[in-house]
């Protein structure tokens, strides 16, 4: 699955998942959609992404994993993903997690649920 | 009741730590060791707990512990090559972006390009066992492998794997210091020198003629991005070395001689290669060979009603964590069809062993391949002789007789 035609499909309906003053620069937030859905907010220097909150591998929280730049490391068994595009960049994950569009409404951090 | 004590470099100790690991997670899970001058967590929750918890850095260096100082100053010139932050040693972000710089060559889906490779390698050396129906499964197998597969990874030639095992050996005897004699420690400090000496030179040629090898990788990172210092760089390439063979080569004796112990579950694989898999994951978990990691306390901490103050040491039993009977069914015993085997034996948390999917991969083939070509195989001699590491358990050799 590519993580970009994902995030291009899903461009409807933005919901309202966290405010920006809670998750400063470098922080790492899991959200739960109305559907379930858990995602892993991130904020890049001031730019906020989300992936699929759960890692390929085992299902590991990525929320509360290490966010260095844009990689996320998953705190269970240290696969990587690229917050910005769900890409995996390390083992012992092997496919990439979702991504989806994030935007900013004043304080409002908007996931598009799809 | 006498108090249980626990010094990994008793003889007994080293030749079956289970019975003390048992011990020890019932009755002082969370142990102060004078032996090894650290903490030693034998329960997988608290070892789960600690390898999550970025308070405790896996920055060796800083700790007080006797043998990590003793270790730095009697490294000599390999002393700036020993003391560099690896992979292994950083914490988050540095650990992060060193990581990074290798993490890709290791997704699973690279890895099982290998297969092919790996299995021709798996017969050649089964061919070329010098005698019919006699096998050292150490050295004429599990050694070779795994280290002939690193080293072309890596990009240096496999016919020098003699000294790679020598210098591996040597630097790995010392690891967490209680075993290290005075005459260990300079064997490993020459052999780090040597090993350095050696990496200087393969990376000069790189420098010179790039390949298409991790080694190549790793020079860009250093010289183009700037993501290693020099002694970073050698030592990262020391470290994959080891890594790269040493465990691997543990994992396939050490769970060969469990299989050889229960031959039941041996025959259960013989005929039915296709366990394999799981068969690999309960080896790992049985009889791993990393029997422990370490980390340092950044402050005081409390687990278990104890306080592990700033800047000692714990270690972090996995091999002890692997055998919690709350976390695994009937735990003592070797079954190779477990389901649901969540063990830690590459550890646990942002420094799990980033080769894991290589190690998985040769030790299926290995254990396929034996389950092949050696019918009915049997130890020769129930004497066997364990490397002087309590961190890295394995064993000097493996002889068995089989039906050729």
């Amino acid at each position: 699955m590519e993580p970009a035609s994902e995030a291009a499909r899903t461009v409807t309906d933005f919901v309202t998942v966290a405010s920006a003053s809670e998750v400063g620069p470098g922080q790492l937030k899991g959200v739960t959609l109305s559907d379930g859905t858990h995602v892993c907010l991130a904020n890049v220097g001031g730019t906020f992404y989300a992936i699929a909150g759960e890692c390929s591998h085992q299902g590991g929280p990525l929320a509360e994993g290490e966010l260095d730049g844009n990689i996320v490391t998953c705190p269970w068994h240290g696969a990587m993903f690229d917050v910005t595009s769900g890409e995996v960049q390390g083992p012992p994950a092997d496919d990439s997690v979702a991504a989806y569009q994030v935007r900013l409404r004043g304080d409002d951090v908007q996931v598009a649920a799809g | 009741m006498v108090s249980v004590q626990y010094n990994p470099v008793l003889p007994e100790v080293q030749a079956d730590p289970y019975p003390y690991y048992k011990r020890l997670r019932e009755e002082s899970p969370v142990h102060w060791s004078e032996a090894l001058d650290a903490w030693v967590l034998t329960r997988y929750d608290d070892v789960v707990a600690v390898l999550r918890d970025l308070r405790f850095s896996a920055d060796r260096r800083r700790a007080r512990n006797r043998f990590v100082q003793q270790a730095q100053t009697a490294a000599g010139e390999y002393g700036p090559t020993a003391r560099a932050n690896t992979m292994l040693t950083s914490d988050p972000p540095e650990h992060t972006r060193m990581r990074l710089l290798v993490s890709k060559a290791f997704l699973p889906r690279a890895i099982e390009r290998l297969r092919p490779h790996v299995q021709n390698i798996a017969d050649e050396l089964l061919d070329a066992a010098p005698e019919p129906g006699r096998l050292d499964i150490l050295m004429d197998f599990a050694y070779p492998l795994p280290v002939i597969v690193i080293a072309e990874l890596m990009g240096v030639p496999a016919e020098h794997r003699a000294q790679f095992k020598r210098w591996s050996d040597d630097i790995v005897a010392t690891l967490g210091g209680a075993s290290a004699t005075p005459q260990l420690i300079e064997q490993a400090a020459k052999s780090g020198g040597e090993i350095v000496d050696y990496f200087r030179d393969v990376i000069a040629d790189r420098r010179r003629q790039p390949q298409d090898d991790l080694l190549t990788v790793l020079v860009g990172a250093a010289d183009e991005d700037h993501a290693l210092t020099e002694p970073q760089l050698l030592a990262t390439c020391v470290t994959m070395l080891i890594a790269g063979n040493e465990t691997t080569r543990n994992l396939i004796a050490n769970g060969m001689l469990a299989l050889l112990r229960h031959p039941r579950e041996l025959e259960r694989l013989w005929h039915d290669p296709s366990l394999v898999g799981a068969a690999v994951d309960e080896l790992l978990r049985y009889a791993g060979p990393v029997q422990c990691t370490s980390r340092v306390a950044t402050e005081d901490i409390e687990i278990g009603g104890k306080t592990i103050e700033e800047g000692q040491l714990v270690f972090v039993m996995l091999a002890a964590a692997n055998r919690d009977p709350a976390h695994f069914e009937d735990p003592e015993r070797l079954d190779i069809g477990r389901k649901d085997n969540h063990h830690i034996a590459f550890g646990f948390g942002v420094h799990a062993c980033l080769g894991q999917p290589l190690a998985r991969l040769e030790a299926q083939v290995a254990f396929s391949t034996l389950a092949r070509r050696v019918r009915s195989p049997a130890l020769t001699s129930d004497y066997l002789e364990w490397g002087p590491s309590f961190i890295l358990r394995g064993l000097k050799s493996l002889p068995i007789t089989y039906a050729a």
